[in-house]
């Protein structure tokens, strides 16, 4: 089974799971039979853009300082607009290096509104 | 001998004609077969002789008189073919320093074409390696001056931005990706 399929097999259970701790735990043990943990991640990876697919869209959104509430829903109203997710769910992660700013990560796409990577493009430019 | 004394003595006794004269016929006449006498020897031992050894001299005069003539004639020969020769070589050497007058300018004006070329293409080099250096001068300079730009709004905008301006700019970029 290619990862990909397996993906698309996970991601409606996870969905649907009551017991999602022994799905995981299930999945875990047939990449271990199978000698295929090399592969967690990239599988993660395709299980997430499944869930997408399905209408999860999973965002990690880094910001320089704490995002009010406001900002979060202004900001999953336009990711449910560019990736057509029902559900959106925000992991935040501070990081001062951005100086100002946030980068919210979907699994298939960036929006990236820090100030250091508008000083990195005009450094670069 | 007694001919001789007769002959004298006869022409002694002549006293008319030629004799009037004092001169004597006979002893005329014995003084020419004398001579006649004396010319048939001298011919047969001297003259022969003479007039060979002059023959022979003289053919070896006209002999060499020949020769000369034929040597002056091949001297003339050699001295018109010598000219002949010495113009022949002053011609083809006049053309040759013609020829190599005329290679020589070519040179000349090959070589001094090939250095103006030359120089033109040094000139368009140093040109182009100019423009080059001075274009790569300014994008350095440009990308020096914008890290530096960067560099000290980064500075500024880490000291001035705190939360509550770092939301205004949030809420802005949001609202540029909404309007994208």
């Amino acid at each position: 089974m290619t990862r990909r399929m397996l993906a698309s097999k996970i991601a409606p259970m996870l969905l649907e799971s009551s017991n999602r701790e022994a799905l995981v735990k299930q999945l875990a043990a047939y990449l271990v039979e199978e000698g295929r943990v090399a592969e967690l991640e990239l599988l993660m990876n395709d299980v997430a853009l499944e869930l997408e697919r399905l209408g999860y869209s999973d965002v990690q959104l880094v910001s320089a300082h704490a995002v009010s509430s406001s900002v979060k829903q202004e900001l999953v109203q336009i990711i449910k607009e560019q990736t057509g997710a029902k559900e959106v769910s925000l992991n935040e992660t501070i990081d001062q290096s951005l100086i100002g700013g946030i980068i919210a990560t979907t699994p298939s796409t960036e929006i990236d509104l820090s100030v250091r990577s508008k000083l990195k493009t005009l450094g670069a430019s | 001998m007694n001919v001789l004394n007769n002959l004298t003595t006869f022409a002694s006794e002549e006293t008319t004609g030629i004799g009037a004269l004092g001169l004597d016929w006979k002893v005329m006449l014995l003084q020419a077969g004398t001579f006649v006498l004396l010319f048939f020897i001298f011919k047969k031992f001297v003259l022969d002789k003479v007039v060979k050894v002059l023959g022979d001299r003289q053919e070896k005069i006209d002999e060499s008189l020949k020769t000369a003539d034929e040597i002056e004639k091949r001297s003339k020969e050699s001295n018109k073919e010598a000219e002949e020769i010495v113009s022949t070589a002053r011609k083809e050497s006049d053309v040759i320093i013609e020829k190599a007058r005329s290679e020589t300018n070519d040179m000349l004006k090959q070589a001094e074409e090939d250095a103006t070329k030359k120089q033109d293409k040094m000139y368009e080099e140093a040109e182009a390696r100019i423009g080059a250096d001075v274009k790569s001068a300014k994008t350095e300079l440009r990308n020096e001056l914008l890290t530096l730009v960067a560099a000290a709004t980064e500075t500024v905008l880490d000291e001035k931005i705190d939360s509550k301006k770092d939301e205004e700019l949030i809420k802005k970029a949001l609202k540029d990706v909404k309007n994208d």
